[in-house]
């Protein structure tokens, strides 16, 4: 086994908090803002993420190697990436509505929205591209926890940001600013403060 | 007859129907690149690209798709267009290829772009959907230009990488990801402002 | 059941159509970006020697890289360029290197990175005071600051990091020659990281291509 712990603790830390998706790499925000008026909604739809994520973590990364690259058409590779990003979505979901009623009833409605979630695909670019950490490749293991951080990550900034959302939704905010301009600004003071992160590091 | 539409149709797509400060839409890539004007505007003209070509190809091919797998044929020729852009990017300016990122192979999901797919070329004629594909496009230049003049300035006292005000300490922050964020807060204001007012105007004449 | 062969029917012509329209751009444009890469690299080995030098590649193996180039003037050896790379924050940086047999480097020159926009990507960052209100004229742009300062220092050496001095654009000469007499440079404000990145390689991988070349010699 040629991944370390340590390598799998780094990427899970960076990816949920110093490059965390949303507040550091500007992915997947339109659900970001689209479904955290609510934290019920937040937390389901940061689960289908999470779960979402890892799946085509793993998929993707198997494609890549065993299709894309093996076959030297690299250039495919944006299509082919959406278009199984996209049928996994629907398999999960006839999947779960068959095998896990009660998870697809919590998860269902999010899923539909999913394929065109940018972090999905995102993360799955991010996987064919180097680790910083080790300095190649990302392996099997490492793309997974990867998919499954990046995922935890964007969840955690969700659910933090529909907790800070419900509360503002109390406050006597300017007219002008009212909605998705306030929402700008609670997130960039979460940035701010996830920019804090940055200084933690296991680099030397 | 012609230009006055078009001048209509311009104000359609910049200002009363603008993807990003009116609609909401295509946000990631309007916040990640818009640390320069150089970077913004590079975006800006790639996005156009696929708006348009994909626009056109949708309202053509759009009578002989069936309903039900409307959306993946959708994907499918926005995914070709974004290849072709990329490809074509990394051949002639390889700069921006490195500058952009993964935010070239991210156009494919820019809610704009299958957006206006759905919404205007799967139910108009080819013509029309690239004069559409134009004015959206050039509607979401138009504000990545804004958002990253006022970052680039207040980030790097920079516009175009030229120096703005001699002795002017510049906040790292506007560039950083915070900065994005503030950015599309402030312009989102002023145009709701703006927007408020104009209401005003009209109750009272 | 003829509605899904349809819908089969459908989504198998268009995407065999866009492989093919894929396939053709890329069968266009595969030589122009391969053309592209090379060239960027053989600008940064242009760059990182004075001008009028005659480069040949090299081939390593051992204790050296598996490709470097050497520059000869006047049939004269004055040094070797070595392609180096590193992580930085959040990418991998790889620079070209350009030093001469005693272990000084003749320059630097950064070949692709992804750091932070506004910190660790300054590492490219020409300092050039030329103002958008008057952008003709003033001083031409030369080479980035941050790879300016290692001109001149010790590859064989350690290459210290002064935090205290502020960034190298805005120093005066004289502590310049105090920073090249202590082999340090200056850091990017904030964006330490990447600097130690190019700080560590050279000395760790440079330096000892260098070592790696005076001993073959001596042999």
């Amino acid at each position: 086994m040629t991944d370390s712990l340590t390598g799998i603790v780094q990427i899970s830390i960076a990816a949920v908090l110093i490059q965390n998706f949303v507040l550091a790499r500007f992915l997947g925000l339109c659900p970001f803002f689209g479904v955290s008026k609510k934290l019920s909604s937040a937390t389901g739809m940061g689960m289908a993420v999470v779960f979402v994520m890892t799946v085509a973590s793993m998929i993707t990364w198997w494609i890549n190697k065993a299709i894309l690259i093996d076959m030297g058409v690299e250039y495919l590779r944006t299509i082919v990436f959406i278009l199984v990003i996209a049928s996994l979505v629907q398999l999960l979901e006839m999947v779960l509505q068959k095998f896990t009623p009660a998870l697809y009833d919590s998860l269902g409605i999010y899923l539909p929205l999913i394929t065109t979630n940018c972090a999905i695909l995102g993360v799955a670019i991010i996987n064919t591209g180097i680790n910083v950490f080790s300095g190649t490749g990302y392996s099997f293991v490492e793309s997974t926890v990867n998919g499954a951080a990046s995922g935890i990550g964007f969840t955690l900034a969700l659910v933090l940001m529909a907790g800070l959302r419900e509360r503002l939704e109390l406050a006597d905010i300017p007219k002008s600013l009212d909605g998705l301009p306030i929402a700008f600004i609670t997130a960039g003071l979460m940035a701010l403060a996830f920019l804090g992160f940055s200084g933690l590091s296991f680099f030397k | 007859m012609a230009s006055v539409s078009l001048v209509k149709e311009i104000k359609r797509g910049v200002i009363t129907e603008n993807p990003i400060l009116i609609l909401a839409l295509g946000l990631c890539p309007s916040l990640a690149v818009s640390t320069s004007v150089k970077n913004g505007l590079g975006m800006g003209l790639a996005a156009t690209f696929v708006l348009a070509f994909s626009n056109v190809i949708i309202s053509i091919i759009k009578g002989w798709i069936p309903d039900k797998v409307r959306i993946p044929c959708f994907i499918v020729v926005i995914a070709t267009f974004v290849s072709i852009l990329q490809l074509l990017i990394k051949a002639y300016v390889p700069l921006l290829d490195e500058q952009l990122g993964i935010f070239i192979p991210l156009i494919v999901v820019n809610c704009i772009i299958l957006g206006r797919a759905e919404a205007f070329a799967s139910k108009n004629n080819p013509m029309r959907s690239l004069v559409d594909g134009f004015v959206m496009g050039l509607g979401f230049t138009v504000s990545l230009l804004i958002l990253s003049c006022i970052r680039e300035f207040l980030g790097s006292n920079k516009l175009w990488d030229l120096l703005v005000v001699p002795n002017f300490k510049p906040m790292t922050a506007m560039i950083l990801a915070p900065g994005g964020f503030f950015a599309i807060a402030f312009v989102m204001g002023v145009v709701n402002w703006v927007r408020g007012w104009k209401k005003k105007e009209v109750k009272k004449a | 059941m003829v509605e899904m062969a349809k819908m089969i029917v459908a989504l198998t012509i268009i995407s065999a159509l866009a492989g093919l329209a894929i396939g053709a751009a890329y069968d266009k444009t595969a030589e122009k970006i391969a053309e592209q890469g090379e060239r960027a690299k053989q600008e940064a080995i242009k760059a990182v020697f004075s001008q009028g030098v005659v480069i040949k590649e090299e081939k390593g193996g051992g204790a050296l890289p598996e490709k470097y180039w050497s520059a000869t003037e006047n049939g004269k050896l004055v040094g070797y360029a070595f392609e180096v790379s590193e992580r930085g924050y959040s990418s991998e940086i790889k620079f070209m290197v350009g030093v001469d047999q005693t272990g000084k480097i003749l320059g630097l020159s950064v070949l692709a990175h992804n750091e932070t926009p506004g910190l660790g990507s300054r590492m490219t960052e020409v300092a050039f005071y030329k103002y958008v209100w008057y952008p003709i004229g003033g001083d031409e742009p030369g080479k980035p600051w941050f790879t300016q300062q290692f001109e001149g220092l010790s590859s064989l050496k350690n290459i210290g990091i002064n935090k205290s001095l502020g960034e190298w654009h805005n120093t005066d000469s004289a502590t310049r020659a105090k920073l090249r007499e202590r082999n340090e440079i200056t850091a990017i404000t904030g964006s330490t990281i990447s600097t130690v990145a190019v700080t560590k390689t050279i000395s760790r991988d440079v330096g000892g291509y260098v070592r790696a070349l005076n001993t073959l010699e001596e042999k």
